[in-house]
């Protein structure tokens, strides 16, 4: 028998499963997502690690100039500007050594679920009004509920494919430039770093032990929903099912409570003092140097543009 | 509800920023005065728990599944405080590490998921709440009130920043720039699907878990260090009915402000100020149009028909009272909890 799905790399259920299981219990769905999550994590660990000239940024320099580029993104009024950096933005990708399958997936998966399908009917004159370019339907007279209006004509319009497009590539560049910055940067450094934002030390000390404790409870939350699932044979009423999930809940209130007093006094007993002393082991580099200088070369010229052209 | 970057413009994140940062140093100043050295750990895990919450799919009759926010569970179990920071640290994880809602519009979702959430709920719990058994089912309905309403008030919300986009960013043949639905269909289908479903999801996790708190652990609903400060404060809720009732009257009357007529006094335009003057003063034609207002003679554009007019008017009403009685409440927390020292 051929196993090929255990030969395949990378982390996920057996494609069996998959198909056994088309309609999920509420148990299963949370069950995949766990698995999801500490996956996703997993995955962007592993190319933090790999050799790419962002990789070895220093994550303060790579947190502020992501900040300054996806601000830019946020001004920008052309949707020709975008078409310009977009193609930078990829560049990026390459140079880092993600392959170019998995961001582009990871991205835009994202980005047609929600903004993509919010960004159709904004395409027609019923939901955006504009100068008609294509009509679909004319109807005898044009209707209007109370503030609602339907046009005679319903089209797609100049000013509806403007906004669609200019709100899919803004949406889709600042996604991906949080995703590079995700996938270059490792999590602990990537908190740590937040302090070049102003972000106070406290703060990015508790991020840091938030992210370690999430790992916990949801290894919690998965032995638990496994027990479940491990010891129920039949299907359950939903409202069975409600009443374990608020006890599950509060649970895992419980538990999170009382692991912040035993952290709490792990803490104080190993001298703890209400001061923070965090190891920052940062050092920027020349050509830390020349990554900002690019960078604000090409915001200056990205925004002076976005300027003369109205 | 988290909103991802790109959907709101610069002009709006920037003021959810300028919103959040003194709310979140009142909030840091109010923990490290009741929590002291034991505030680190316990965010930490108030966050994880936060985060993890909204792991838990809730079965809804029908074999659909859905996910509670966890706001207002997360305001009654820790205090709202705790929970602002708490949720706002879970918040910045998710849209740093996991890609859920944007950078940029980090501060717009701290608002609505860590304050205007977690705060309205505390509130009607309280209300509700407020002198019942910790196994009382006022108690547990409290909870679900207060799932449902707060997770309404944040949608709301949200759906105003939507939907001021297209009023506040355009070019100059109208196509919006940013998020491209106006407050007319923003509002309406945020609030249609928060009244119905998701707010519903919420009330009923809210509602059981404090149900099941209330049975295993009640010194949880009424031990922690934020809680039992506020207890003592909300003792006078009778005259707080009161308040709430009048406060209520006058905004469903503040359509009698259509029958007035003429600017209100001190209230002038640059084009009153002309015919009353004679000229303008060079400081007020620089100054005007630096502050444009969010709802322009407390009327949405497109809404122009008696009936539209007159609710637009009680809903500007109810988001000022809103907001005015959040300042008030804030300032008196401050202070109060400033006093408390020794």
């Amino acid at each position: 028998m051929k196993l090929e799905w255990l030969q395949k790399e990378g982390i996920g259920p057996c494609p069996t499963h998959k198909a056994a299981s088309r309609n999920k219990s509420f148990i299963e769905k949370t069950l995949t997502g766990i698995g999801r999550l500490l996956s996703e994590s997993i995955f962007a660990e592993a190319f933090a690690a790999a050799d790419g000239p962002l990789q070895r940024m220093d994550p303060r320099v790579k947190v502020a100039l992501v900040a300054l580029l996806i601000i830019t993104v946020s001004l920008l009024r052309h949707l020709s500007l975008f078409a310009a950096i977009y193609p930078g933005i990829i560049l990026l990708v390459v140079i880092s050594r993600i392959p170019l399958r998995f961001f582009l997936t990871r991205v835009w998966v994202f980005i047609g679920v929600f903004s993509g399908l919010l960004a159709i009917p904004a395409l027609f004159n019923v939901f955006v009004p504009g100068d008609p370019l294509l009509t679909i339907v004319t109807f005898e007279k044009a209707h209007s509920f109370g503030p609602y209006q339907l046009p005679q004509a319903i089209a797609i319009t100049r000013q509806g494919l403007g906004t669609a497009s200019l709100f899919i590539m803004r949406v889709a560049s600042s996604v991906s430039l949080v995703v590079l910055l995700v996938l270059t940067t490792r999590w602990a450094s990537l908190l740590k770093a937040l302090r070049v934002l102003r972000v106070p030390r406290m703060f990015t000390f508790i991020l840091a032990m938030t992210f370690r404790y999430i790992h916990m409870l949801l290894r919690l939350i998965e032995e638990m929903h496994l027990a479940r699932m491990s010891r129920v044979i039949r299907k359950t009423s939903a409202g069975a099912g409600q009443k374990w999930i608020g006890s599950q809940i509060g649970v895992v209130l419980k538990k999170s409570l009382s692991t912040g007093e035993d952290v709490y006094s792990a803490m104080v007993s190993r001298g703890y003092t209400d001061e923070l002393k965090v190891l920052d082991t940062f050092r920027v580099r020349p050509v830390d140097y020349l990554w900002s200088g690019f960078a604000l070369l090409a915001v200056s010229v990205v925004l002076w543009l976005n300027r003369t052209f109205g | 509800m988290h909103i991802p970057d790109g959907y709101l413009s610069p002009a709006t994140y920037g003021s959810f920023y300028a919103l959040m940062l003194p709310l979140w140093y009142w909030a840091s100043r109010t923990l490290k005065k009741t929590l002291k050295a034991r505030q680190v750990s316990y965010l930490a895990l108030g966050a994880s728990f936060s985060f993890v919450i909204m792991m838990f799919n809730i079965p809804i009759p029908g074999g659909s599944t859905g996910h509670a926010v966890g706001g207002a569970l997360v305001a009654i179990a820790i205090g709202p405080w705790a929970a602002l920071m708490a949720i706002s640290i879970t918040l910045i994880v998710q849209a740093l590490i996991f890609g859920d809602g944007g950078i940029t519009a980090l501060a717009a979702n701290c608002f609505t998921m860590a304050f205007v959430m977690p705060f309205s709920a505390y509130f009607v719990y309280k209300l509700i709440a407020s002198g019942s058994g910790a196994s009382s089912p006022r108690r547990v309905f409290a909870a679900g009130a207060a799932g449902h309403i707060s997770l309404n008030m944040a949608a709301l919300v949200t759906a105003i920043a939507l939907g001021i986009q297209p009023l506040i960013a355009h070019k100059p043949d109208g196509t919006p720039l940013y998020a491209p639905y106006p407050l007319k269909l923003a509002v309406p289908i945020m609030a249609l699907e928060h009244l119905v479903f998701f707010g519903v999801v919420e009330a009923v996790a809210t509602a059981l878990v404090i149900a099941y708190l209330a049975r295993t652990e009640p010194s949880l609903l009424g031990l922690t260090p934020t809680l039992t400060s506020r207890d003592k404060a909300t003792g006078n809720s009778k005259g707080l009915k009161r308040l709430l009732a009048w406060l209520a009257v006058l905004v469903l009357l503040t359509p009698l402000g259509l029958l007035a007529s003429g600017a209100v006094w001190g209230e002038w335009g640059s084009a009153e100020i002309d015919s009353m003057l004679g000229y303008v003063p060079e400081g007020l034609k620089k100054l005007e149009g630096l502050w444009p207002a969010l709802l322009p003679d407390y009327t949405v554009p497109g809404l122009e028909s008696p009936f539209m007019v007159a609710l637009t008017y009680i809903l500007s009403a109810i988001i000022g009272v809103a907001g005015i009685t959040g300042i008030a409440f804030l300032v008196s927390r401050f202070f109060s909890s400033a006093e408390k020292q020794p």
